[in-house]
Order: structure tokens, then C-alpha cells, then sequence
């Protein structure tokens, strides 16, 4: 048994059939709405996270205290761009309560009547924080924006007592808070949701997009019926994929205020070996599942999971052993994993090794099998023809 | 012959109508089942969804939250004070120093590498400028690309530090003359009483699997019904000479709901009990997923009836799901969000149904606070089955014209 190459130009003219069929089908009705689908889906999943930083989150003061201490504590709350403090004037706790059950607020802040003296006595007073955690990305962020407040306004007033016992102004501050830390945020120094959530939403869009087409030209409804065709059409859905995510990277992505911060060659060369790999998946899925419907099925299922499986949302390390073995081998994972330090910091190609290993093994795993597959195929076909 | 009165006529003509609907009706019910026995993908599609995607996802968030965060320290210091700082930040539960690096390139270098997320650097002079009365710090690297795990590990680093604040605080109290009990009375002198409402683990899990279970049942009546119709229409199964084609979408759809409904039964009283996910009331639960599926429903038969093939249905409702569900403010808070993407969220069923949800699994089980999210759904019902009907008969008819 031996597996002959076509002649060359042979080979270029069969490629070149299927690229034009794929093309040709590219602008055909249902793969056009799939692109519109892509192109809509992401824009708007995108700008659900427009305002980037959660703002003004209602929050309601019971002050009974009244006093300086309390009154600072309420100004500092209604200057944290987190929070908003809702005007409510004579609100009773139970009230407040209702209003966290009703979710027209996020958290309640009670000063009891008792803050300040028992300061002033030297003893620590109590302000009681009650906050809806129904929802934790509301609920932390208002958790840190008022234990911050609280904190500030307790550290404020040490600094005054530590000052009344006599010592320097200057060294007061080292008595109360004397370790600082001095943070230096890595890709996201202001902390937003958009560097965390959009380009993750918008490349598994386009992963989803380009495996489908993949697996979408071994299916009997694709004119595509050897692998010379096939190529061909891999090759448009690569230069459609590559458009789209150069489309993502430069033009949807920038919009947000979230350009690639790194060079075209930095952002394009991953982005190509990604597309690439995608497809050499869906044609490792056909090799290994018999029939094309199923195989279709299932990559469908991998691609949809491969966002949660990628690890940029929930952390690698906290999945099950089962999926924290798998995860590695979907091409969305280290892609993902690549962007978030190339879109966010200028980085060089020899700085995003961790990424180009993960595709170097799954180049190997995914070649190996649609080899394999295609030598099992030809020998099969060879020992039920002798 | 005696005529009947025109009340009377008008009557029985409504009554042939109604057994005849009855009789369409009926009929796309059974020939439905009778596709799904013979069409065995349709049935594997209708069972593989819900059995598959919520066991995996569940699987997946078991961990429910995701804590020790991995942490490297770098201390030139090695002070007594610097290694009670690594202790104190090894203590937390939110990061684990994982390994202490010689330099600070290096271990930026190995935080490049993914091999941990955030780096704490301890200055070879931090226990010296306390010492001489100074304020001294400690440089923070986090990776903060991740919002949950940076949630996590910030306030670990942050908590580590205060309480080693506190106890240098505590005892220049203490230096003047203060007891030991009065000395840290005197530290942060505003004790917060801080309590989580509704969710007081604040874990992962909880907050986001219960939300995916919505949009799997969407997805399993969008792919469900669209493929068993695109099928039917690439085996020529589908009849262009149909009088009621609203009818019989419905008819079919009915039949599938059989599926469905167990598919929420599945969920609700298996998967989410199994899986240990919060709930208040599995009633209201069941209740939330049924009011749901009915507002779908009409956008379920309108999609279905659009696909000419099985294939389509993957091809295209792929991109829907992810959207919807970050639209519906499940996540994000819908103030939070553009003011258009606020109005089509609205339009969307997964929207209040995933508000009641959150009311269900978080907040309550009684009924009352849930109910102006039923009553959103069935207003969304009505209107969509008003919309759908007109558009699946205009677009049925006018398929069959003769070009």
C-alpha cells in the first residue's frame, strides 16, 4: 500500500477548485447571516461591557450617629465612583432591609448612635455593612469600595489620636499604617470587566464560527468530496477567520478603548496558528468519528464549552482533572491564554513561549491523528479490496 | 326545513373549526413522536443536551470557589517582620506562595510564564525604615486579566497586611502606656461588621451554574425543534399544501415539550440537588423554568420554522446563546449596560426569567417576589405568539405561491 502525492500542478488545481467553491459559498445566504450572526452576537456581547468599571451602585446610609466621624464616612461613600448613596432621609433599617430584598440596593451602611463616643472612649465602634451577594460581581465590588471608605476614615482617625500623644506629624502615619503596598497591576492596571470579558467573548465567537465552517465541509450538504477540495476550503475559512479576527483586534476591540497594545506581527502570528489549528481539529474530530454528522455535533459541543474550558473566567487549576486534561487541547485555551498578555502589554513573540508550546503539541496531536486516520482509511480500503 | 337562528350557525361553524384544529393539532403531535422514533439523531439531540452540557458545566464550577491563589514572594529583606508577612500571606486563604524567587526579574519572568499570578516583593530595607520610625512597603505584581481570581487574591494581600498594621499599631499603643486590650481597641478604630446577604460564601458556582441551566433549556428548544423541522424538510417530509402551519408547528412543538419538560424536571430536581447548587424553593424553581419555556415557545416554532435544515440549526443558534445571556444583566447589572442593550435585553425571555432564577436559588421562596417576573414572561408570550402566528402563515403562504 502506498499513498501517492498528486503532481503538482494537479494538486494546485483541485485546491484552487475547492477554494473558489468555498468562496462561492461564503457569500451564499446562510453562510453570509452566519457572518453577520458573528459579526452582531460580538458587537453586542461586547458592548454589554461598555462602561468597562461597575459605577454607582446604590447603596443607603442609616447614620444614627450623626457626628463628625459619621458624617465624614457618609462624604467619603458619596465620592467613591463605585457607589451612589440614595437620599433617603428618616429610613429605618427594616425599610433598608427591604429594599436590598427588593434589589433596589446594593448594600446598607448603619452607623449606630453610639459610633463616635465609643471611639472617643477609646474603644472600637461598630458600623454594620449588610450587602446583597445574590449577584458577587456587584456585591464584591461594593464590598471594596465601602470596607475601603470605612477603612480610611478608621485610619484617619488613629492618626488623630496618635498625633494627640505627642508624636511627630511627620512619623504619625508610620505608626498607623506603617506597611504600604505598593501595587502594580499587570494587563489591567485600572481593573476593568472589558479587558477581562471581551476579547474572550469575541475570539470564542469567532473559534465557534471558524470550527463550524471546518466541520460544516465534510458534511453532505458541502461540495467538497476529497481532501485536495477540502483544503481549498480550509484555506478560505482561514482568510475569513484571519479577516474577522483582524476586524476584532482592530476595529471592534479599539472602539472599547482596548487596541492591541503589541506589534501586528505579535498579535497576527498567534491569531494564525489558532485559525489553523481550529481546523485541524475539526479534521482530527472527522478522522475520529465515523459519522460526518457526528462529528459534527461534537466538535459543535467542544467549541461551545471551550470558553468556560479556557480558563480565562474560571481558573484553570480549580477545574476537575478530567477537564483540567483537556482544556489544554482546544486551541481556544492558549490562544486565550496569549491575548490576555499581547492585547494588554507591548510583548514580543519570545515572551508568549508558554502559548506557542501548547500549540506545538496540539499541532502534533491533531497531525498525528488525521495522519493516522488517513493511513487506517487507506488500509482498510486496501484489505477489503484484496 | 326550519332554519337554525344565525347564533346558531355561527356556533357550529366555530365548533367544525375547533375539531378541525383539533385534528391538525393532534395529528402533528403524534406524527411528531412518530419522526422522533424513527429519527433516532433528533431523539439523541433531545437527550444529549440536558443530560451532557449541565453534568459538564456542573462538573466543572463543583469546585464552587476557587481559592489559594498561586503567589510568589521574593524577599531580600528576611527580616522577622518579612517572614511573618510571607506566614501571614501563606495563612490567607485566598493565596498560596507557591515559590519564593531570588530576584525580582526572575520572578516576573516566571508571572510572564503563567507560573503564578501575582508576585509580592519584600525590599531588603522594609524592616530597617520601621525600625527608624518610617513607613516602608512592599511592592505588589498581580495579574489582574482575571477579574474573579484577582477578587480573590487582592483582598488576601490587602487583609495580610492590615492585621500586620494592626499588631505594629497595637504596640506603639501599647509603647505608651496603654494595656495590651486598650492598645488594640485603638487600632482601626472602626470595627466593620460586614455581612454577605442572600449568598454568604460569595462562591462562584452558585452564582453562575443555575444561570447556564436557563440558556441550555433555550438551547435545547431552539436546536431541538429546528433540527427535527430542518430534517424533515431535507427528507421531503415537510407539506407546502398545509392549511395550518401555524398548527402544526405548535403540534410538533408539544410534542417535543414532552422532552422539555423533562429535561426541567432533570435539571431542577436532579442535577442542581446532586451538584449541592443554592436554591430557596425547587417549586418556584420548576415554576421560573416552565414560565420560560412557554414565553419561548413561540420564538422556538418562529426559528424553526425558518430552517431548511438540520444543519442550520447549529450553524446559526451557536452565536445566540452566550449573548442573550450576558445581555440579560444575569451577570452584569443591566444599568450598567448602553441604553440599547438595555432595550433588547428586555425583549429577551432569558432576562426575567434569569432575574427569578437569582430570586429563586439566592433571595426567597416564596412566590410573591418572583411573581413580576412570571407576569413579564407572560406578557412576553402573548405578544410573541401575536407576532408569530401572522408571520409563520404569511411566510408559509407565500412559499407555496407559484413563482
Amino acid at each position: 500500500m502506498r499513498f501517492r502525492l498528486p503532481s503538482l500542478p494537479r494538486l494546485a488545481r483541485e485546491v484552487g477548485r475547492g477554494f473558489t467553491t468555498q468562496a462561492r459559498l461564503l457569500i451564499a445566504p446562510r453562510y453570509l447571516l452566519m457572518t453577520v450572526l458573528l459579526l452582531a452576537m460580538s458587537w453586542l456581547a461586547m458592548e454589554v461591557y461598555h462602561n468597562l468599571t461597575i459605577r454607582g451602585l446604590p447603596v443607603l446610609v442609616i447614620d444614627h450617629d450623626n457626628s463628625k466621624i459619621s458624617r465624614t464616612i457618609r462624604s467619603f461613600l458619596g465620592a467613591c465612583p463605585e457607589l451612589k448613596v440614595l437620599d433617603r432621609p428618616g429610613a429605618t433599617v427594616a425599610e433598608a432591609q427591604q429594599l436590598l430584598a427588593e434589589g433596589e440596593i446594593t448594600g446598607l451602611i448603619y452607623l449606630p448612635e453610639n459610633l463616635s463616643s465609643e471611639i472617643k472612649q477609646g474603644r472600637r465602634g461598630t458600623a454594620t455593612v449588610e450587602l446583597d451577594m445574590s449577584n458577587i460581581v456587584l456585591g464584591k465590588n461594593a464590598y471594596k469600595a465601602i470596607s475601603q471608605t470605612l477603612m480610611t476614615v478608621a485610619v484617619g482617625s488613629q492618626l488623630t489620636v496618635v498625633k494627640k500623644m505627642g508624636e511627630n506629624r511627620n512619623r504619625a502615619m508610620a505608626k498607623v499604617m506603617p506597611i504600604r503596598i505598593s501595587e502594580s497591576f499587570t494587563h489591567n492596571p485600572a481593573t476593568n470587566y472589558g479587558i477581562y470579558v471581551m476579547p474572550g467573548l469575541i475570539f470564542f465567537f469567532l473559534h465557534v464560527y471558524v470550527l463550524i465552517l471546518g466541520v460544516t465541509s465534510y458534511l453532505p450538504i458541502h461540495p467538497a468530496d476529497d481532501w485536495k477540495k477540502r483544503l481549498g476550503a480550509f484555506l478560505v475559512i482561514f482568510l475569513a477567520g484571519l479577516v474577522v479576527g483582524l476586524i476584532f483586534f482592530y476595529l471592534f476591540l479599539p472602539y472599547e478603548n482596548l487596541a492591541p497594545s503589541s506589534a501586528l506581527p505579535v498579535v497576527i502570528i498567534p491569531l494564525a496558528i489558532f485559525l489553523a489549528l481550529d481546523l485541524m481539529m475539526a479534521a482530527a474530530f472527522n478522522t475520529v468519528v465515523p459519522s460526518p454528522i457526528f462529528a459534527f455535533e461534537s466538535t459543535v459541543v467542544v467549541g461551545m464549552l471551550s470558553l468556560m474550558f479556557s480558563g480565562i473566567t474560571w481558573p484553570t487549576d480549580a477545574f476537575p482533572a478530567a477537564i483540567r486534561w483537556i482544556a489544554p487541547w482546544i486551541p481556544f485555551t492558549p490562544f486565550a491564554q496569549g491575548f490576555q498578555t499581547y492585547i494588554h502589554g507591548a510583548t514580543a513573540l519570545n515572551e508568549l513561549g508558554f502559548m506557542f508550546r501548547i500549540f506545538g503539541r496540539q499541532a502534533l496531536l491533531f497531525g498525528g491523528v488525521i495522519a493516522a486516520g488517513a493511513v487506517a482509511r487507506r488500509t482498510i480500503a486496501a484489505v477489503r479490496r484484496s | 326545513m326550519k332554519r337554525k337562528p344565525a347564533g346558531d350557525r355561527r356556533l357550529t361553524r366555530l365548533h367544525r373549526r375547533l375539531r378541525a384544529w383539533r385534528r391538525a393539532f393532534g395529528q402533528a403531535v403524534l406524527d411528531e413522536w412518530r419522526f422522533l422514533g424513527r429519527q433516532r439523531i433528533v431523539l439523541f439531540i433531545l437527550l444529549a443536551l440536558p443530560l451532557l452540557y449541565p453534568t459538564v458545566i456542573s462538573f466543572l464550577y463543583y469546585e464552587d470557589q476557587a481559592s489559594a491563589r498561586p503567589f510568589l514572594v521574593v524577599d531580600e529583606d528576611n527580616s522577622s517582620l518579612s517572614r511573618r508577612l510571607v506566614r501571614a500571606l501563606h495563612a490567607t486563604q485566598g493565596i498560596e506562595v507557591v515559590g519564593r524567587e531570588t530576584s525580582p526579574a526572575a520572578a516576573r519572568r516566571a508571572l510572564r510564564d503563567k507560573q503564578a499570578e501575582g508576585l509580592v516583593y519584600i525590599p531588603e530595607d522594609f524592616s530597617t525604615n520601621l525600625k527608624h520610625g518610617a513607613t516602608t512597603a512592599v511592592k505588589l505584581w498581580l495579574n489582574t486579566t482575571n477579574m474573579y481570581t484577582y477578587s480573590l487574591s487582592y483582598p488576601a494581600v490587602t487583609g495580610a497586611v492590615t492585621t500586620l498594621n494592626g499588631e505594629i499599631g497595637a504596640r506603639f499603643f501599647f509603647t505608651k502606656g496603654l494595656p495590651t486590650s486598650l492598645a488594640a481597641e485603638r487600632v482601626f478604630p472602626i470595627n466593620q461588621d460586614i455581612r454577605y446577604l442572600y449568598h454568604p460564601t460569595a462562591s462562584y458556582g452558585d452564582f453562575f451554574v443555575p444561570g447556564i441551566l436557563i440558556i441550555i433549556m433555550q438551547q435545547l428548544m431552539l436546536i431541538g425543534l429546528s433540527f427535527s423541522l430542518g430534517l424533515r424538510r431535507e427528507l421531503g417530509l415537510d407539506d407546502p399544501g398545509n392549511q395550518r402551519p401555524f398548527t402544526s408547528l405548535l403540534g410538533r412543538f408539544t410534542a417535543q415539550s414532552v422532552f422539555y419538560s423533562g429535561s426541567i424536571l432533570l435539571l431542577v430536581l436532579i442535577d442542581i440537588p446532586l451538584f449541592g447548587w443554592r436554591v430557596q424553593s425547587l417549586g418556584v424553581l420548576l415554576l421560573v423554568f416552565f414560565s420560560f419555556s412557554l414565553a419561548m415557545s413561540p420564538l422556538v416554532m418562529t426559528t424553526a420554522h425558518f430552517c431548511r435544515d438540520r444543519y442550520i440549526a447549529f450553524q446559526l443558534l451557536m452565536f445566540v446563546s452566550t449573548p442573550l445571556f450576558m445581555m440579560s444583566g444575569f451577570v452584569w447589572q443591566p444599568s450598567q449596560m448602553p441604553a440599547y442593550i438595555q432595550v433588547i435585553s428586555k425583549l429577551i425571555p432569558a432576562t426575567p426569567a434569569l432575574q427569578a432564577l437569582r430570586i429563586a436559588t439566592m433571595k426567597s421562596a416564596e412566590f410573591g417576589p418572583v411573581m413580576p417576573y412570571l407576569l413579564w414572561l407572560a406578557v412576553q408570550t402573548v405578544v410573541y405568539f401575536a407576532l408569530a402566528v401572522p408571520l409563520v402563515r404569511w411566510t408559509h403562504f407565500r412559499r407555496r405561491r407559484p413563482a
